[in-house]
């Protein structure tokens, strides 16, 4: 091992990682935010009797789960522009990551949805709870309990997908740590110091999840 | 087993706390005792270094390497990189020599040394005539799409401090973003304009500005005065019997600029 380490070489650019942190949690934060939307319609899309909503649905989701993320972001910002459709990088890397972990959410919710039996819901109404009480306790909360972790473990894989739409040339943590590699040549450095950075990320958020989960499902039902 | 693999960890990490020094690049005798050179040329970079039809590196810089591997008499080691990691191969020895069209700054001659120039280029800002810029200072809403970390960059970073300048991971991105109209002008060199024009029918880069006129050099690692000195010897005799002003005619079009040594 013949490499001098200057971590020091890195101080001047303590404003380009903030930024980078700040477009990686947004940018996570929004996607996630659009791909439950887009998660719920598939979801209920591929349970449809209607053959030909589902049959699209299971397409959809084959599609992006069998291709590469990065070329369906090139797709998204260099291809849609040949047919008129121009995106600035931020937006492009939104809707391409956003179509990506929607057909991953769509699975998770259909699998959710379809964890609560029918019975369940006759036993519901047959102590004598209303459709909404039965609604909210016996289908929705149940569901909701068994894909939380699911949806959290989706959560950090997006945070740590996020760093591929650095080649879009969006201005998120990888990016920024790309380019101050451009100007200090500190390689190993800029990357640890990111590597760090998404560990403590991912970490926090997970104990952040386990906190709520806590709170919400194990709490509430020993209460 | 966990006791062992903390020993090994905190053997590895003294280890490395005590050799960590300048980087040992292999000097002239280790190349030539090894038999062969590892040298770094461009994937993305036409005329320079890119991929024929048969995706066979090809381009002036693939035949400065294949010349100097030949008078080193050593066996040839290709390897293609982009304008954004030549400097990190070769600060981390996965290269002896950067041949990738490659201008010289003190900032870079920290990290790496450079030899005498072999071959010339300007770089400047290109787009469409309906954009009627001829300075750095009349960008204004303009998007620029550039290869990150390449003098290009580095140039318009200081020139053009308010543009919004799309940094890409290496020139054929750069390139794809103003061909598909993310940018609306393109930061390079005025050789790889022309041929990005000539390659893309209607796509149209006009210089609006040159930045700069930027001799390429030869980047190898620190710490290898013999090898240096013999690449100076080479461009220096190549310079002579025109062998590089050949390879810039068959190349770029026109004759080699007589080029100061470093």
């Amino acid at each position: 091992m013949n490499y001098n380490f200057r971590f020091n070489a890195l101080a001047p650019y303590t404003g380009e990682i903030l930024r980078g942190i700040g477009l990686t949690l947004q940018l996570t934060c929004l996607t996630m935010a659009i791909a439950l939307v887009v998660g719920l319609f598939v979801a209920l899309a591929r349970m449809s009797d209607n053959r030909l909503l589902s049959g699209a649905a299971a397409t959809y989701v084959e599609a992006i789960r069998n291709t590469p993320l990065l070329v369906q972001l090139f797709i998204v910002f260099f291809g849609l522009p040949s047919i008129g459709i121009r995106l600035d990088a931020y937006t492009a890397a939104v809707i391409g990551l956003s179509i990506n972990v929607g057909a991953y959410a769509g699975e998770i919710l259909r699998a959710g949805i379809q964890s609560i039996r029918p019975s369940q819901v006759e036993a519901g109404r047959a102590l004598g709870m209303t459709a909404g009480q039965t609604f909210r306790s016996v289908v929705l909360f149940p569901a909701v309990k068994a894909i939380y972790p699911a949806l959290a473990s989706q959560f950090v894989l997006l945070l740590l997908a996020t760093s591929v739409v650095s080649s879009l040339g969006a201005g998120e943590l990888f990016h920024q740590a790309a380019f101050i590699d451009s100007r200090t040549y500190r390689s190993f450095e800029a990357y640890a110091l990111i590597t760090l950075t998404y560990l403590i990320l991912t970490l926090g958020f997970r104990a952040l999840f386990a906190l709520v989960y806590w709170l919400v499902f194990v709490r509430r039902s020993r209460a | 087993m966990l006791k062992h693999l903390s020993r090994i960890v905190s053997a590895v990490l003294l280890a490395g706390a005590v050799t960590a020094g300048p980087a040992l690049a292999a000097d002239l005798q280790e190349i030539i005792a090894a038999g062969k050179v590892r040298i770094g040329v461009p994937v993305d970079v036409a005329p320079f270094g890119s991929n024929d039809a048969n995706n066979q590196p090809v381009g002036l810089d693939v035949d400065m390497a294949n010349n100097i591997a030949k008078a080193l008499g050593v066996e040839l080691e290709l390897q293609q990189i982009t304008g954004a990691n030549r400097i990190p191969y070769l600060a981390t020895d996965k290269l002896d020599i950067v041949i990738a069209a490659m201008g010289a700054t003190p900032e870079r001659a920290l990290q790496i040394a450079f030899t005498s120039p072999y071959a010339a280029l300007s770089v400047g800002v290109f787009g469409p005539d309906s954009i009627a810029i001829t300075s750095a200072d009349q960008i204004t809403s303009e998007t620029i799409a550039v290869a990150r970390g390449t003098t290009q960059d580095l140039l318009l970073t200081e020139l053009a401090p308010n543009a919004t300048i799309q940094r890409y991971d290496d020139d054929a991105t750069a390139a794809a973003a103003f061909i598909s109209g993310q940018a609306q002008l393109l930061a390079t060199a005025d050789i790889v304009a022309k041929d990005l024009m000539e390659k893309n029918p209607g796509a149209e880069l006009k210089p609006k500005f040159l930045m700069q006129f930027s001799p390429c050099y030869i980047g190898i690692q620190q710490g290898s005065p013999e090898l240096l000195r013999w690449l100076d010897t080479y461009i220096h005799v190549s310079q002579l019997d025109g062998t590089l002003s050949a390879l810039s005619e068959k190349w770029i079009g026109t004759k080699l600029p007589t080029l100061p040594a470093i």
